[in-house]
């Protein structure tokens, strides 16, 4: 079970993606903008990030760079979870320090399993 | 010199006189009282051609063709003392000819009228020169009034000292009127409709007339209509007195500069239409790449609510919130399905308007050709798989791309897929070759095949060719087109080759490096 950071302006996005992790046992942290995301960020460790590009403020791949900074997320994985769906935007996404990549809309027959993918398997979760 | 003796010259009088008369080449001729001749010098023996002797002492009355002139002259000379002017003598052999005569009665020192005395010389050539001279220049005068032309002459102050006759039958002004009145004002107008100053032109003409040796303006009838001269101007001086003129020569042109201005006029217009053109072409484009623009941020926006439709079917249908029935799972089922149909859509437009704005950027790698129809038909097998179609991958192993390896499996994903979408039985398979430096790739399937009506249209959007196939497989009528442009972008070109009823093969000819274009135009 993972502690996971979700970056998402969209409040239906967040209660689709929260519904399908938290429906794994896994525990949500919500963040709505860019700006509230770094204050959250800092409090505790997380397992992952899932992290929208579009906000309306500070745009995800900023949020990244900045998370990217801190000693506590050196390593931690940040899934860019976006619409955009061209390969420069992929490209761009991991120059701003994602780990991957999951294209909108998302896909619930295979969602939790792509984001468990960058989990270590003792995090993984379970129905 | 020698030293002058005072006395000489009466000394040697009689020899001196001599001298004189022999040497002149004026006619000397001098008679007595009764107008007998006694001396007749050289001179006059030539022009006459008589010798001296022949006509010492007979009357002088036979030099003149009429002898009252003679007696004219002597009347003249009786009268006055003198007599200057021209007679008209006969020569020995009859003929007559023009002297030049001065005469006067000869008188010895008491006063007394000893005889006449006359000097004359022959002006019969003279005559003849005058004579032509003047009929030259009645000649250049009739050439000068019957030219075709405007001959004007004028002077520094502006005023016209000639005008030929066709000049003032053009200007609409006998000599009597023009002649001495100032060029500006009379037949040439203050300033042009050009709005040119021509009382500083004709100045002008007058400083630097070489500036002006060809010139155009505009001119002035009587009746003040406007007409335009092409003038050729020359400085003149012909007499230092009456100072410089300029000649100017003249040929009227209205009609000529008429045509030209409405060429002018036309040839402005036409470059107001062109630009009018060009700028909306502009205009245009600008509002092409709006287009594109709002559509990409359209497209963004679709997606959104989308993902909440198909996240919280897909959700349903797993039953993670609660069991469903059957219909429920049957209704819910085609909301998924329509949901991702809508997706793709949306995909497939978002895709053409960023190719069609020029905002694609392509990332170019090694692709080997045979393992990317692998993964290309391996995802169109789950659709295959239900109608037994047999998909074949016969790419060589060989064959390797430098291209965009996302686009590339973008086209052979909608080739193929068109493919296993419209083939009810038999196979699909995918073959390539290369040929220097390019390749061959083609789609080949057991499908109805395409009208041949259809095939040119085939690549043009929304032209889906059988709308009962449409209808059945709910096509974008966006795949090819999206395919074409693609296949565009990575520097190839894709055909269609069908007979109606027996399949159609796809023929995609691909450079095997793609070229990235330097800079995006937006």
């Amino acid at each position: 079970m993972a502690k996971i950071l979700l970056v998402e302006d969209n409040e239906n996005n967040i209660y689709l993606v929260s519904y399908l992790l938290e429906s794994r046992g896994h525990t949500l942290f919500i963040a709505r903008t860019g700006d509230d995301a770094l204050p959250l960020a800092a409090s505790s460790g997380y397992d992952l990030v899932l992290m929208d590009i579009q906000l309306p403020d500070v745009d995800g791949l900023e949020v990244t760079r900045r998370l990217r900074k801190l000693p506590s997320f050196a390593s931690v994985p940040i899934v860019a979870v976006t619409s955009f769906a061209m390969p420069g935007d992929r490209q761009a996404a991991l120059e701003a320090g994602c780990t991957g990549y999951i294209e909108k809309p998302i896909n619930p027959a295979t969602f939790v399993a792509q984001v468990e993918a960058f989990l270590p398997p003792r995090l993984s979760g379970t129905l | 010199m020698e030293p002058h003796d005072p006395l000489s010259p009466l000394e040697n009088s009689g020899q001196l006189l001599l001298d004189v008369l022999r040497s002149s080449l004026d006619v000397i001729i001098a008679t007595d009282l009764h107008r007998n001749i006694r001396l007749f010098n050289p001179a006059a023996e030539t022009s006459f051609g008589y010798a001296a002797e022949e006509v010492l002492g007979a009357p002088v009355d036979q030099l003149y063709a009429d002898p009252a002139e003679m007696h004219h002259i002597i009347d003249g000379i009786a009268r006055e003392g003198t007599y200057t002017g021209e007679v008209l003598n006969r020569a020995r052999d009859g003929s007559t000819f023009t002297s030049f005569l001065s005469a006067a009665a000869m008188r010895d020192p008491q006063g007394r009228t000893t005889g006449y005395m006359g000097v004359s010389r022959d002006i019969t050539e003279m005559h003849r020169a005058e004579a032509a001279l003047a009929r030259s220049e009645l000649r250049y005068r009739d050439l000068v009034d019957a030219a075709n032309s405007i001959i004007l002459r004028w002077d520094a102050q502006g005023r016209i000292r000639f005008l030929n006759e066709f000049g003032q039958r053009f200007f609409g002004y006998t000599a009597a009127e023009i002649i001495g009145q100032p060029v500006v004002g009379t037949i040439v107008p203050p300033s042009e409709t050009t709005g040119r100053d021509l009382g500083a032109l004709m100045e002008d003409i007058h400083l630097h007339p070489e500036r002006y040796a060809n010139n155009e303006n505009q001119n002035m009838r009587r009746d003040g209509s406007l007409v335009w001269v092409s003038w050729t101007n020359k400085r003149i001086l012909w007499d230092p007195a009456e100072g410089p003129e300029i000649l100017s020569i003249g040929n009227d042109i209205t009609r000529l500069k008429e045509v030209e201005f409405a060429l002018q006029e036309k040839s402005l217009q036409l470059a107001e239409a062109n630009s009018v053109l060009l700028n909306s072409n502009e205009v245009l484009r600008a509002a092409d790449r709006m287009k594109s623009v709002f559509i990409a941020s359209i497209s963004h926006e679709l997606r959104t609510p989308l993902n909440s439709i198909i996240g919280f079917t897909g959700i349903l249908l797993q039953q993670l919130p609660g069991p469903l029935n059957l219909e429920q799972q049957k209704q819910l089922g085609i909301v998924r399905d329509s949901s991702w149909h809508l997706l793709g859509l949306i995909n497939e437009v978002l895709d053409l308007s960023k190719i069609e704005a020029g905002r694609v950027d392509l990332f170019p790698e090694d692709v080997v050709l045979r393992v990317l129809a692998d993964e290309v038909l391996a995802a169109l097998a789950p659709a295959a798989q239900p109608r037994g179609l047999a998909l074949h991958n016969d790419v060589p192993e060989g064959i390797r791309l430098y291209t965009d390896p996302t686009r590339m499996r973008q086209v052979l994903l909608n080739l193929a897929g068109n493919a296993v979408k419209f083939t009810e039985a038999g196979e699909v398979r995918i073959q390539a070759n290369q040929h220097a430096a390019a390749c061959k790739i083609q789609v080949v399937d057991t499908g109805p095949g395409i009208p041949e009506p259809d095939l040119p249209r085939l690549f043009q959007p929304f032209q889906q060719v059988d709308m009962a196939l449409t209808r059945k497989h709910a096509g974008t009528g966006l795949g090819l087109y999206l395919t074409r442009k693609i296949v565009e972008l990575l520097g190839g070109d894709v055909a269609v080759a069908s007979t109606y009823g027996h399949g159609a093969t796809f023929t995609v000819n691909l450079p095997l490096r793609t070229q990235v274009p330097s800079a995006r135009d937006a």
